[in-house]
């Protein structure tokens, strides 16, 4: 742009001089010819620089500041002027140092580039830097775009829940947490058996006992054992809400790292799958790697536009029947049906639902018209959540006000869900 | 740096308004201080479009006043004046946009000892240029020319195409 306007004002002086034969308009562009020309011996050639990427982490939680350092060399001919630019991620906000430098670089001189960024739940892929070298005089520029790839990925802060007591038709083998509907060896009374040889003499019931002349009879316990556990996140955009406040979806996204956490802290089988246009899985699988894969997942999460769930063919490899399925999602009038399909194939569905109504209404203008539609909304969602509870679907209703970790610990930590799931409301 | 761009945009003015008020030509002589101060008032609140229109406007003053033949030597010194002005804009919205400059003092010398080498060979050969009266028939001043316009298309042209070709 610069020489551009420069070559304009000399042409124009120089054919107004030659026009109109005056000597002056052509002594008047000769300045701005000798600027041109000095420019243009002085151009530079491509940068030829080498640079090296380093973060203080690859991985944060939300806020965390990451350091981001760039050492740029310059490994050709020396640069007067050489601009080091970064773009910075959509999503990270520097919050320390600048990611741009201006500077004079000798040959085999070396400049550090360094700032701070944080962030909100994301991956975030840093791509080039972007040199671009000028003549002293900064009218002519050569720029190059150099190779320094880095990623950093944010992962939902994790709320620790204490206890999830969860009922599911099926157990596996292994001893957990999850009461298996078996009798054996365990804590919680499960029934009363006859005597059979090798069992601990305490474990006779002298009631039972005592009706019964003719034989022994000893307490039985509730087998504890781990389960395999699906959760799908619904990443609808039709069922989120954007307030001043956020996205109701980022809270889905936390309940379900919560919901990932607790269940694997307890030696359960955990699988993910995020339901938006396209279907994200993260196959089951145990403990902490689990635990990071699930919370990988959940930082790429994002919203597609999808209007209905179609989980009509949940493989089983990934989602094994009779499993335990938690659904997170605020829920869509037209859900229950396929939610119902889903119970009827005998999977035990748990729903969590981050209350739209009432986070939509945070912070909103209470007027007669409003509060009459947030009314009506309610009934509709009552509606559908009676629908679900009538199938056997026991519901979680989170007002998004409430921390999750109370609302989940007051209906999940102790409520026999196996009652829930035959229609009683929690 | 935003003290040697106002010095640059004052004695650009200045020098054209004195030129024009010595001819008593007062319009001519009111309108670089105008223009002057609506630039200055674009480097305080940067606007960054506003050096490169107040720059070929003050240019076009000192065309006119060419044209009109007054004070050219003067005019000559406020179109210098102007491009140094132009010149440092550039230098400093380069170094604002950056927010980080590392040697600035060295950056900034470089510069200017680059800037006062063109403006002062700029301002010798204008000046020469200004003493010498050389008569051309129709016909020399039309080869002249079309030499004078092809030599500056090709250069120019070039110059602006390697400097995209940099781009990679």
């Amino acid at each position: 742009m610069r020489p551009l306007l420069l070559s304009l004002l000399i042409y124009g002086l120089v054919v107004l001089g030659l026009a109109s034969v005056r000597g002056e308009m052509i002594a008047l562009a000769l300045p701005l010819l000798v600027c041109l020309g000095a420019a243009l011996l002085d151009r530079p050639d491509a940068p030829r620089l080498s640079v090296s990427r380093s973060l203080s982490s690859d991985r944060a939680t939300p806020g965390a500041p990451v350091v981001v350092s760039l050492v740029i060399t310059n490994t050709g001919t020396p640069l007067d002027d050489l601009l080091l630019e970064e773009v910075v991620p959509d999503g990270l906000t520097v919050i320390d140092g600048t990611p741009s430098v201006l500077t004079a670089l000798a040959a085999g001189a070396t400049v550090e580039l360094m700032y701070t960024v944080s962030g909100g739940r994301g991956f975030y892929r840093f791509d080039d830097v972007q040199a671009t070298a000028r003549d002293r005089l900064g009218l002519f520029d050569a720029r190059v775009e150099l190779s320094a790839p880095g990623q950093v990925v944010i992962v939902p802060e994790v709320i620790r829940l204490r206890r999830l007591a969860i009922r599911p038709r099926r157990t596996r083998v292994y001893a957990g947490a999850v009461p298996a509907r078996q009798g054996g060896p365990g804590v919680e009374f499960f029934g009363v058996r006859e005597y059979q040889a090798g069992d601990p003499t305490r474990w006779i019931n002298g009631r039972v006992t005592a009706r019964h002349p003719e034989a022994l009879f000893v307490n039985e316990f509730e087998q504890e054992r781990v389960t395999d556990v699906g959760i799908i996140l619904d990443a609808r955009v039709q069922s989120d809400v954007r307030t001043a406040h956020g996205a109701l979806f980022e809270h889905a996204v936390q309940a379900t790292a919560a919901l990932a956490d607790a269940l694997l802290a307890h030696g359960n089988r955990v699988g993910l799958l995020i339901y938006g246009s396209t279907l994200t899985w993260t196959l089951p699988g145990y403990g902490k790697v689990q635990r990071e894969r699930i919370l990988r997942a959940l930082a790429r999460a994002r919203q597609r536009d999808l209007r209905v769930f179609g989980l009509d063919y949940l493989p089983t490899r990934v989602f094994p029947a009779r499993s335990q399925l938690i659904l997170v999602s605020a829920l869509l009038p037209y859900d229950s049906e396929a939610l119902v399909r889903l119970r009827a194939r005998d999977y035990q569905l748990l729903v969590i639902s981050p209350d739209p109504i009432a986070f939509e209404q945070q912070g909103a203008d209470e007027d007669r018209a409003a509060a009459l539609a947030a009314r009506i909304a309610r009934l509709e969602r009552t509606l559908l959540l009676r629908k679900l509870w009538q199938a056997g679907i026991p519901v979680v209703e989170w007002p998004i006000e409430q921390p999750f970790q109370q609302v989940a610990e007051a209906a999940l930590s102790h409520a026999p869900l196996w009652a829930m799931s035959a229609g009683g409301r929690p | 740096m935003k003290l040697l761009v106002s010095a640059g945009i004052g004695l650009a003015a200045l020098v054209l308004a004195t030129g024009a008020a010595s001819n008593a030509a007062w319009v001519l002589a009111a309108a670089p201080i105008a223009l002057g101060a609506l630039w200055l008032v674009g480097v305080v609140r940067g606007w960054d479009w506003m050096g490169a229109f107040s720059f070929v406007s003050l240019m076009s003053l000192a065309a006119l006043g060419m044209w009109l033949r007054i004070a050219p030597m003067l005019m000559l010194v406020g179109a210098v004046a102007a491009l140094i002005a132009w010149d440092l804009d550039g230098l400093g919205r380069r170094m604002r946009s950056a927010r980080r400059v590392e040697g600035g003092a060295t950056l900034v010398r470089a510069h200017l000892q680059r800037l006062a080498a063109v403006a002062g060979l700029g301002l010798l050969l204008g000046g020469i240029a200004l003493g010498i009266h050389i008569r051309l028939s129709f016909g020399w001043a039309l080869v002249l020319g079309l030499l004078a316009i092809l030599g500056l298309s090709r250069g120019c042209g070039s110059a602006i195409r390697s400097a995209t070709e940099h781009r990679q």
